[in-house]
């Protein structure tokens, strides 16, 4: 994907130009405000940039859109109150038509994975914070989309919470292997999850640099030892003038 | 208080025409049965479909103009200016368009569910999630889908906060209908006739029997109100009479 746009009379976006490899994890470091859920909602085609060009594989976003490629996550749950756990899981399958017995099977099978099967008929507002933010990843991936758009996924979570989910979130991509685009403004959140992290600074929102992650797979708690980890987080913060 | 007011009446010795006791009160409602149960068809019947009337077609237009993305915001100030207007106020004006008789009274009570039943459907419409709102779009939903997926449960709360209230005002609009509209018939004209009577006990009677009727609808209401939308917590209404 390559672009570079600006949005609204506020130039919000100015010389974005990344290219973001199938299969990779990807993720977009900034301060709040300096447009980062801007560059997701480009890329799954809910804003449209006033100039510039983004392609998912050759084809534009509006084209990706309608193929139904992008699985969105949000920074609040996002799941539809009078939904449960199930029904919730099943929307994209409903809306994309392809509410089948095998699809829905395996829907079933990754609520099973991610340990939500003892809710599927739990309304959101009986679940905690978390739950639901499990809930919203299961129904981003239940569908066949290529893509996931992860926008401050666990933002709205306690520390503690939002460390389990980011090892939790490791261990479903292993098995399904999208190419993720993620969003965060936690530091050692992007170190942890990515193979590559973009850093952006505020107002016009620009990529001052794209960092390689190579930190060893599968990662772990153990990953959080390895010296090069908290190397890479000095590099981060270094760009924010933190360290 | 019922005691306090047995009490009140009884040991003050208020005569039976200013303040009948709530024994007194029962008791005429048992004797005047016959009398009540009759006019009270009469009215359950405006209340019914006025409440019907009314609530169908503010439903189905807020439907409409939920369907567009301008309509709402040109028309809602609009709506909410004219819900000043108290609409009982516009009850003369309906006898003078559609004679005396049940059929004003029963437009009278329609035209006061209408607006709570209007403004909150289209609120309950139109306020949506942001998020939920872009996650349709990122499965490009079709707007037929986000219609039945997403703006019609989600206005199913408000639509039912409404319908309680719009069904408070309906037994309003009914019996100030008979009030006014010179009915022959109905709960209202038969307190009017006893009030000119000085008959004050079955006229507590007939608030009494009012006010069971409305405790019972509004019940009602509420009990179809959980089975619809069991995920609901209640909503904030915008209404006035």
């Amino acid at each position: 994907m390559t672009y570079g746009k600006d949005k609204k009379q506020v130039e919000a976006l100015q010389n974005i130009d990344l290219k973001i490899e199938s299969g990779e994890f990807f993720s977009i470091v900034g301060p709040s405000g300096c447009g980062k859920t801007t560059v997701v909602k480009l890329i799954a085609g809910l804003l449209r940039p006033t100039s510039g060009k983004i392609e998912i594989d050759g084809n534009s976003v509006q084209e990706a859109r309608r193929n139904r490629e992008f699985g969105f996550v949000f920074q609040t749950p996002a799941l539809l109150p009078w939904r449960n756990v199930a029904q919730n899981v099943l929307l994209p399958l409903e809306v994309i038509g392809q509410n089948t017995e095998p699809n829905r099977k395996k829907a079933m099978d990754l609520l099973d994975f991610m340990g939500l099967s003892k809710f599927l008929g739990s309304y959101p507002s009986a679940l905690s914070g978390g739950m639901q933010q499990r809930v919203s990843i299961a129904r981003s991936l239940a569908f066949s989309a290529k893509y996931l758009l992860m926008d401050e996924p666990f933002g709205a979570l306690d520390a503690m919470t939002r460390t389990k989910m980011g090892y939790e979130l490791l261990r479903i991509w292993s098995q399904v292997k999208r190419t993720v685009v993620f969003v965060t403004h936690d530091i050692p959140e992007a170190v942890l999850l990515s193979d590559r992290i973009a850093i952006m600074s505020e107002r016009p929102g620009k990529i001052v640099d794209i960092l390689g992650v190579n930190l060893p797979r599968p990662r772990s708690t153990e990953s959080q030892n390895d010296p090069s980890f908290s190397a890479h987080i000095r590099t981060v913060r270094k760009h924010f003038g933190l360290a | 208080m019922l005691i306090l007011w047995q009490f009140f009446t009884t040991f003050f010795k208020v005569p039976q025409y200013l303040l009948p006791s709530p024994t007194a009160t029962i008791s005429a409602l048992a004797t005047k049965w016959p009398a009540f149960s009759t006019e009270l068809i009469y009215t359950l019947e405006e209340i019914g479909i006025g409440f019907v009337l009314g609530t169908v077609v503010a439903f189905a237009l807020a439907v409409f103009i939920a369907s567009s993305p301008l309509l709402p915001k040109i028309l809602y100030p609009v709506i909410v200016a004219v819900q000043v207007i108290p609409k009982i106020a516009l009850a003369p004006v309906f006898l003078v368009w559609f004679g005396y008789g049940e059929v004003p009274i029963t437009l009278i009570t329609a035209l006061i569910c209408f607006f709570p039943v209007l403004v909150n459907s289209i609120k309950g419409l139109v306020t949506l999630d942001q998020s939920i709102v872009d996650l349709m779009s990122s499965l490009s939903a079709t707007r037929r889908q986000v219609f039945l997926k997403v703006q019609l449960p989600n206005c199913i709360p408000y639509l039912f906060a409404s319908l309680k209230v719009a069904m408070t005002f309906a037994i309003i609009g009914a019996i100030v209908g008979e009030w006014i509209g010179g009915s022959s018939h109905g709960v209202g004209y038969l307190m009017l006739v006893y009030s000119s009577n000085f008959d004050t006990a079955p006229l507590f009677a007939g608030i009494l029997l009012i006010t069971l009727v409305g405790i019972a609808l509004f019940a009602i209401t509420a009990l179809f109100e959980k089975l619809a939308a069991p995920w609901a917590e209640s909503v904030e209404l915008t209404f006035s009479t």
